[in-house]
This record gives C-alpha cells, sequence and structure tokens, in this order.
C-alpha cells in the first residue's frame, strides 16, 4: 500500500480507471477489483468506475475492448489504454506509472522519440503480450 | 512505465493494449510468443523483450511500416 500511496502522490490532474468486469464475479475479478480500489483509495485523483454489467458488444465496442474484465485508463481524454489482466506484481509499478502519464498528459518520450511518432499519420494497435508474475 | 503505453500518451494515432497471456492465452499462440514481453503491432510480431526506448520505437515503426502491417492497420 505504502508503494502505491508513493507512486501515486501529487497526481497533476484526475484518472478515471473503468473496471468492465462481468456481471458474474470471479475469484479472478473479485481480487482484481480489490487491487483496483486500493489503488482508488491511495489517491484522491484516482477514480475507480466499476461496470459490472452484462456483455454488450456495442457499448464494448464503442468504448474499444475485445471482452471482459478490461481496464480503461483515462482523464479528460481517453488516450487509447487497455489492460487485460490483473497489474499485480511487476506489472503493478508499471500500472501505477500509466496512471501517472496519463494524469500529467506527458509520455515522457525523449525529443527524438516524439519527433518520430509526430510524423504518423494513420492508426497504430499495440498489443503487448506480459505475463503473471 | 511501459514505452508502449507511453506511445499512447504521446500519441492519438496510437492504441496500445496490455495483456496478460493468462486472461488471453491464444493471442501467445496467434503471435508465436516464446518470451515476454512481446509487442505486436497491428496484428504483426515488432519485438521481443525489453528494448531501449530508440531501439523499441524503431521496431514499432518499422514494423508498421512493412508492407503486410501497413494493409492490416
Amino acid at each position: 500500500m505504502e508503494l502505491v500511496t508513493a507512486a501515486l502522490a501529487d497526481l497533476a490532474n484526475p484518472v478515471t480507471v473503468l473496471y468492465y468486469t462481468p456481471d458474474v464475479a470471479s475469484a479472478a475479478t473479485r481480487a482484481e477489483r480489490a487491487l483496483l480500489e486500493e489503488i482508488a483509495r491511495a489517491s484522491d485523483r484516482v477514480h475507480l468506475d466499476v461496470r459490472a454489467d452484462r456483455w454488450d458488444a456495442a457499448r464494448e465496442a464503442e468504448v474499444g475492448i475485445a471482452r471482459t474484465p478490461a481496464i480503461v485508463l483515462r482523464s479528460d481524454t481517453d488516450v487509447g489504454i487497455r489492460y487485460y489482466g490483473t497489474p499485480d506484481g511487476y506489472e503493478l509499478e508499471t500500472f501505477l506509472g500509466i496512471i501517472r502519464a496519463v494524469s500529467e498528459g506527458r509520455s515522457g518520450l525523449s525529443e527524438a522519440s516524439r519527433a518520430r511518432v509526430a510524423s504518423l499519420g494513420r492508426r497504430l494497435h499495440l498489443e503487448v503480450l506480459v505475463a503473471p508474475t | 512505465m511501459s514505452l508502449s503505453a507511453r506511445l499512447a500518451v504521446e500519441s492519438p494515432w496510437i492504441t496500445t493494449d496490455v495483456i496478460n497471456i493468462a486472461v488471453l492465452p491464444y493471442l501467445a499462440v496467434r503471435y508465436g510468443v516464446d518470451d515476454i514481453p512481446t509487442t505486436v503491432v497491428n496484428g504483426h510480431k515488432a519485438c521481443v523483450g525489453t528494448l531501449l526506448e530508440d531501439d523499441f520505437v524503431r521496431a514499432v515503426l518499422d514494423t508498421a511500416a512493412a508492407p503486410h502491417a501497413a494493409s492490416s492497420a
């Protein structure tokens, strides 16, 4: 908990953690929800919004998620980051870092990387496959 | 923080899914994942492992520019 509190200290702007979870909970989704609730408790700038509804294909397509449970991180804008799987273990630090970046609206990339990305003119969808730790 | 997520924060053209293969194991099979993290761009494997920022950005953009990935964007 101390790690989470320290990582989320002094966030610049509010971040919403949208948690899309099936209407029938499982042990895995209960654990995932408990972790997200702990993260939300650690900062008054992190708001957890749980959507424990039945699968709605139209809504999920609009949100851009392929299945539930899924986690969407957004500030006043949606930067297009989706999480599938509980961000615990080594992934927790990464997840908290993403919350901070979303809050600040800054990627932290080098000037050279930003210049290369600035020339993009079409959509790129990245999938990063990680393993449980 | 992951470089892939940084890219999504940086550019409105980029979206990033972080996927634990324990919950979507079929993706590990589809992309022939033999090490993690594996990064896929528009359905095509771009790089494996943790790379330096310059190398990672180059791998992502080079994969995206390849004809097979460009056609599936």
